[in-house]
């Protein structure tokens, strides 16, 4: 019996050992295993590079360099630094109008280029929500600028439709040189800046205290999100739309 | 691996048959339609995806939205995966489709912060706390461009 037994099971046993060891990787998986989670074959472009479109105006010649002084030797820097003072009362101011919150910087300056970069920046209470910068840069050929004081400014917003209870912050960085012509190679001295802040600006508190505090019992959540929205081509990875940062009120959305 | 849609003994038959060059166009095209499923991995249309990647990208951003014509994803940081953070993305992603159900070109949202002043119902937590114990229990794959990490469907 017991060998009649082996003798019937064994080829069954036999195949499938076969089966088990066996490398097909076209084999059927036993129902009970767990489904492969696939790839998610996701597309995007340099992140890195993402920010909301800046503001940036620039005056005077046009330049395929990237904005900014360049970087220059310390020999250069010894031999054309001058001690004078080229920024004149540097400063920022916030404000809110309307739908918008908006930060304005503003310096004078001597120096054939002044450059600006003024940001705004969105809070409730002590939580960052987003800033968004604005720069601006105003060239006056080096020949033709005798000495003259200038204005440079810059004027970053954020948008905060249907939102309340936001300050808004602002700040800037000043900035002013000599340079004979616009590129990162150009020769330039007197390079001076100087920072400045804004006193804080409030958007007032909101009529039925839906901030400051968490509260239950709500189906849906609220709350203030800020964000800004890129559109790109995905073949070139090229932005082809920024939208401005924008901080909205969620709470009439459904889960 | 192609799946036929016929087995071999009815592939002779009806390439046997007066019909046959129309019925071998079906039987081709329905081998691909097989590859694309079992190769292509494609998130079917109109889903949104829950994603952790192990290296958020280099972006001032708490979490992003990125949405596509065939789907929405929602990539949080591994610490940033709370309730508050998904059902906050949720509600812009919500809001986003309002005005633009079905975009024809690829968008990124980075969200740079947000507040939460009044909490979902419990019921509506749970809901997102499942998707989140689910999401770190999926194993690691690929996520395209954002590198390794995770992802689970929003809805199962």
């Amino acid at each position: 019996m017991y060998r009649l037994r082996i003798r019937t099971l064994w080829p069954a046993a036999a195949a499938a050992a076969l089966v088990a060891c066996s490398e097909d990787p076209t084999a059927s998986p036993p129902p009970f295993a767990v489904a492969p989670m696939p790839d998610l074959e996701l597309e995007l472009p340099a992140l890195d590079a993402l920010r909301p479109a800046t503001e940036e105006r620039r005056r005077g010649a046009a330049s395929g360099d990237p904005p900014g002084p360049a970087r220059i030797t310390e020999d250069w820097e010894e031999e054309l630094s001058r001690p004078i003072q080229q920024i004149f009362d540097p400063r920022t101011r916030t404000r809110i109008e309307g739908a918008y919150g908006y930060a304005l910087g503003l310096h004078e300056y001597i120096g054939n280029i002044g450059r600006i970069a003024t940001t705004v920046q969105a809070s409730m209470g002590s939580q960052y929500l987003g800033a968004f910068t604005a720069e601006s840069q105003d060239y006056t050929p080096f020949f033709f600028d005798f000495g003259r004081v200038k204005t440079a400014w810059a004027q970053a917003r954020v948008s905060l439709a249907e939102t309340c209870g936001l300050e808004v912050h602002g700040s800037s960085v000043h900035q002013a040189w000599w340079q004979m012509y616009q590129g990162r190679s150009a020769p330039m001295w007197g390079v001076a800046t100087r920072t400045s802040q804004a006193d804080e600006t409030s958007q007032g508190g909101c009529a039925d205290a839906a901030t400051g505090t968490r509260k239950e019992g709500r189906s849906e959540p609220g709350g203030v999100i800020c964000y800004y929205k890129i559109t790109y081509e995905l073949d070139t990875g090229i932005i082809v739309d920024a939208q401005l940062l924008s901080c909205v009120g969620s709470g009439d959305e459904q889960w | 691996m192609i799946r036929p849609a016929l087995s071999a003994p009815e592939l002779t038959r009806v390439l046997a048959s007066k019909r046959s060059t129309r019925t071998l166009l079906a039987f081709v095209s329905m081998a691909s339609l097989s590859w694309t499923h079992l190769h292509g991995q494609a998130v079917p249309p109109g889903r949104t995806v829950i994603a952790v990647p192990d290296a958020f990208p280099a972006i001032e951003a708490r979490a992003l939205i990125v949405r596509t014509p065939e789907e929405d994803v929602i990539v949080l940081r591994e610490e940033g995966a709370t309730p508050d953070a998904l059902l906050m993305a949720l509600a812009l992603l919500r809001r986003l489709r309002a005005e633009d159900s079905s975009p024809g070109s690829h968008q990124v949202i980075p969200i740079t912060g947000f507040v939460v002043t009044r909490e979902a119902a419990a019921e509506h937590r749970r809901d997102a706390e499942a998707v989140l114990r689910r999401l770190r229990a999926a194993p690691p794959v690929g996520l395209g461009d954002l590198g390794e990490g995770r992802w689970t469907p929003l809805g199962r």
